[in-house]
């Protein structure tokens, strides 16, 4: 039987752990998730997320471009500067009305070490609360 | 990892090896590039010596032990590919075989990373397919609707990977072997669906699978040697 697909060595996207996978594609499409035997963080072993949660890569719904929501409420397609431009006027006076504590930051479990700590020092050095946790706390 | 030191060496098809601190003679042949055919062995389990397909001529010991459940011993001296040897691998093959039909051995390989390693063993071994043909144990499990694992056991050859891997890897303890004989099957409790029992769906029981028995339910949409058995819609997964 000749292989059907092409195997390609990398590291899951998920969480920190980092497992090596095979991506299997067809077609520039990813086809199939199949974890590596000899990957040093996971020896063969992957959770639900990095077997089977692939479909997104190729889904419609899929965002491409960063938008926000224009004076209707409907939301546009903007550029990077834009978009970051509006979050931050939006965290800003939030604070502004509200108290520090009026934000919240919830860091990515995706992110290596040096992220979070740069996420945790924004919150706390930046906004000035200690509201800051980690999505895989839940 | 580290490897354990080098504990010795014994004689393996004639050359002097070295083996490691606990090693089996499995483990050891593989590491030096001996392929010792087996189906029940993963290098990650404890050893099961089930198939006994690695069976291996020992100098000065009665009969054929299972090389992964021999720990490699200091001056042994171990054969594992005699003809005689290979008659007793096709007999084992042949039985193997018979548990699941022969007509249904090529799968295709996107059910699992070690799902061609029975057509595999067959292809290496040649053995009579026919010669046990018969009773069959395992019986698919169309009706577990889950979007993940396809439950095909009409496949298994009760090598209980998947219940090791389940256990000893994921420490899930998901998936366990009911019945004996014929009747044996791989079950979660009260025989019900995967997503009632404490499966996480980590899929490494189809990644450990070397019949497709257990297979990639995603990937099985892009197979292209068979009709792959359609996803459940949502509204099945519910009911």
């Amino acid at each position: 039987m000749t292989a059907a697909f092409e195997k390609t060595r990398t590291i899951c996207g998920y969480c920190g752990v980092g497992c090596t996978v095979d991506v299997l594609t067809r077609d520039n499409r990813i086809i199939g998730i199949q974890p590596a035997l000899d990957g040093p963080a996971n020896e063969g072993a992957l959770c639900v997320k990095g077997q089977f949660a692939y479909d997104y890569v190729h889904h419609p719904d899929r965002l491409r471009h960063p938008m926000v929501r224009n004076a209707e409420g409907v939301l546009e397609r903007a550029t990077w500067k834009q978009a970051l431009r509006k979050a931050a006027a939006g965290f800003m006076q939030s604070a502004e009305r509200h108290g520090r504590h009026a934000v919240y930051g919830i860091a990515s479990g995706r992110t290596p070490t040096e992220a979070d700590y740069m996420m945790q020092r924004f919150m706390r050095a930046g906004f000035g609360t200690h509201f800051i946790d980690n999505c895989s706390r839940a | 990892m580290t490897s354990p030191p080098a504990a010795g060496t014994f004689m393996l098809d004639g050359r002097q090896v070295e083996f490691r601190e606990g090693e089996s003679v499995l483990a050891a042949a593989r590491r030096h590039g001996i392929d010792v055919p087996s189906l029940c062995y993963d290098d990650r389990l404890e050893a099961f010596g089930g198939c006994r397909l690695c069976a291996v001529a020992v100098k000065g010991v009665n009969g054929f032990p299972a090389s992964c459940t021999t720990q490699a011993q200091p001056d042994m001296e171990v054969e594992t590919r005699t003809p005689e040897l290979d008659d007793l691998r096709r007999t084992l093959l042949a039985m193997v075989v018979s548990e699941n039909g022969s007509e249904r051995l090529a799968v295709d390989p996107l059910r699992g990373l070690a799902s061609q390693e029975l057509q595999e063993a067959v292809a290496d071994l040649n053995p009579d397919l026919d010669r046990f043909k018969g009773a069959t144990s395992g019986s698919s499990r169309p009706d577990d609707a889950n979007p993940f694992i396809l439950r095909d056991y009409d496949l298994c050859i009760s090598c209980y990977r998947c219940v090791r891997v389940c256990a000893e890897q994921e420490g899930d303890y998901a998936i366990t072997v009911a019945g004996r004989g014929f009747g044996t099957n791989i079950s979660v409790e009260f025989d019900g669906h995967l997503r009632d029992s404490s499966c996480t769906f980590c899929g490494q029981c189809v990644q450990t699978c070397p019949t497709g028995a257990l297979a990639d339910r995603k990937a099985m949409r892009f197979a292209q040697t068979e009709e792959p058995p359609p996803l459940p819609t949502r509204k099945e997964r519910r009911t």
